[in-house]
């Protein structure tokens, strides 16, 4: 592991979570900085080099896929399982009880959003310090700002990141609950169902699934399949359009 | 926990205070009778895993920015290794090193208290900004608003500068909340900055300093050449300031290569020539979040401020 292995964790650490556009330019940064002249490593044994010295902490960075577009993603995760306590000391008591509380009503929800009004309906119900539903609205921008929650119209889900670092222990605590991805087998928040046996599927596995077929069918029970299938994440369209979406976010003055 | 030693004699849990009479010095030195010695862990391994659990623990407690608490560090991670929490923290803070590039550093010796510091120079702003830049940029300017008038700034005088950058008290803003508590509460906390009293003044005033963490995180040369890129000026144009920042550099250089010494002597003599040449000539690094360059978004937000935009 050299410096320029280390700069790289660092500014990973400071981010949370990157795309693989913006990774793959952190690492060209990190090669300009300190070792000019050498070759930049091929990203996965680059990151592979980083966790092998990672390994006795029990961290590594991992690579997962937004469930809304099936953007490659990598965050630094814990190995062993991430319980809610543990996300982040900046978290009262009482704040990370309306996470677990969002948490559950995002997987026992049938499009694995949660809207505001009912998160917030459960605010007498937190533990610690009582919290006033105007305080709990911001707790849950903080946790938007954190990359834990994303939200879109209202509504919440988990942001990769999370289920990155949470797989597991959302699987453990939430057997029952839980939903799977029939073609990846990982766990599903956000997906398509078929409407005859009810299997899922996460967005990016129906756009590999079904990439050049012209009649989808269920792979389970083989009906039509009813949803509109989307495309294929393509990073060299990202590229093409100029701006990858962390520089844009950027730019973009904040919302709310 | 009961822990019985080779003689049968009960061990104290890490909870009761230690009644040999020695003082806790917080060195590798430190001498206890042998009748109370804790029986020594059966091997380096459990140490070491004491050690690796801290990293992680100083890593997620690091990110609020508060100072760490040497008790805390106690209470949650070392447990009944409290005996050896000089190695363990040794151990900790060369993974750190190694692995992250950052240094423990304590920077209270009476009330022991731990803060994390990058080792190299920042990468400012190469991925765009985060959730942290904007109160660190108008943390910077705060800081060379102290520095620039002589170490130290009376509030009214704070309040001048940030009522031109479109910021009032008690008023919200939407990147920083409420100003007042963020510069007199959160940035206190976290000791990036003092706020103190004017000692005798009727009805009593506030004056603001550098907190111990700006000492660590920045220096005063990089705060004055950001003051005067906002201005359009050379350094050496201000004089005294100048000869304070640079004095300043030499000190904290002295001080890295000291204390690299003295961990090294701890460490093979291998390993003492690879820490040497390696430690931080650096004199004094932005730490991760402080994705600020010079160039910052905000002497952009000054600029616009002396026109009349707000932000």
């Amino acid at each position: 592991m050299t410096d320029v292995h280390r700069r790289f964790l660092q500014l990973l650490m400071t981010h949370g979570v990157l795309e693989e556009g913006d990774v793959r330019r952190l690492q060209k940064h990190c090669y300009q900085v300190h070792d000019r002249n050498a070759p930049v490593e091929k990203l996965e044994d680059f990151i592979n080099t980083i966790n092998s010295v990672l390994e006795s902490l029990y961290i590594e960075i991992k690579k997962g896929v937004t469930e809304d577009d099936g953007r490659p993603i990598y965050a630094l995760v814990n190995l062993a399982t991430t319980s809610v306590s543990k996300m982040a000391t900046d978290f009262a008591e009482n704040e990370l009880d309306l996470f677990r509380k969002a948490l559950e009503l995002i997987i026992d929800s049938e499009s694995g959003f949660a809207s505001s009004t009912n998160i917030l309906n459960l605010v007498d119900q937190l533990k610690g310090k009582k919290m006033r539903k105007k305080e709990a609205e911001q707790v849950l921008q903080k946790f938007v700002q954190n990359k834990w929650l994303i939200e879109k119209e209202g509504e919440f889900t988990l942001h990769s990141r999370a289920i990155l670092e949470m797989e597991q222990y959302i699987r453990e605590t939430h057997p029952d609950a839980v939903k799977t991805c029939n073609i990846c087998r990982g766990l599903l928040i956000q997906g398509q169902s078929c409407e005859t046996c009810g299997i899922r599927m996460h967005l990016p596995c129906v756009a590999k699934y079904f990439q050049s077929t012209a009649e989808p069918r269920c792979p389970h029970c083989n009906d039509y399949w009813p949803h509109e299938i989307p495309e294929v994440f393509d990073p060299e369209k990202e590229r093409d359009a100029g701006v990858s979406r962390t520089s844009r976010k950027s730019l973009r003055a904040r919302q709310h | 926990m009961d822990r019985r030693n080779d003689y049968g004699y009960r061990m104290p849990t890490f909870q009761s205070k230690h009644s040999n009479g020695e003082e806790k010095s917080g060195n590798n030195y430190r001498r206890i009778p042998w009748g109370r010695r804790p029986p020594p862990p059966r091997d380096v391994a459990i140490l070491q895993e004491r050690a690796n659990k801290l990293v992680k623990y100083l890593l997620v407690k690091d990110q609020t920015k508060i100072p760490i608490k040497r008790s805390d560090m106690l209470k949650d991670v070392i447990q009944e290794y409290e005996e050896y929490f000089p190695e363990i923290i040794e151990r900790a803070s060369y993974a750190l090193e190694k692995m992250f590039r950052v240094n423990l550093k304590e920077i209270d010796k009476q009330n022991s208290l731990y803060i994390l510091i990058s080792t190299q120079e920042s990468s400012a702003g190469i991925l765009g900004t985060t959730k942290d830049t904007p109160k660190l940029g108008l943390l910077m300017v705060i800081l060379s608003v102290i520095f620039m008038n002589g170490n130290k700034a009376s509030e009214a005088v704070i309040w001048e500068v940030l009522r031109k950058l479109g910021l009032r008290p008690g008023v919200r803003h939407s990147l920083f909340g409420e100003v007042r508590k963020l510069i007199t509460d959160e940035f206190v906390k976290q000791k990036y900055l003092e706020y103190k009293r004017v000692p005798n003044s009727r009805p009593p005033e506030y004056e603001f300093f550098w907190g111990l963490r700006s000492y660590h995180e920045t220096s005063k040369m990089k705060v004055l050449k950001f003051a005067c890129k906002v201005q359009k000026k050379d350094p050496k144009d201000w004089a005294a300031q100048y000869r304070e920042a640079v004095e300043m550099e030499v000190q904290a250089a002295a001080v890295a290569v000291a204390e690299a010494e003295a961990r090294a002597e701890i460490y093979s003599p291998r390993l003492r020539i690879l820490l040497v040449s390696c430690s931080s000539f650096s004199p004094g690094a932005l730490l991760q979040p402080w994705n600020l360059c010079l160039h910052s978004s905000l002497s952009s937000y000054y600029q616009s401020a002396e026109s009349g935009d707000t932000l």
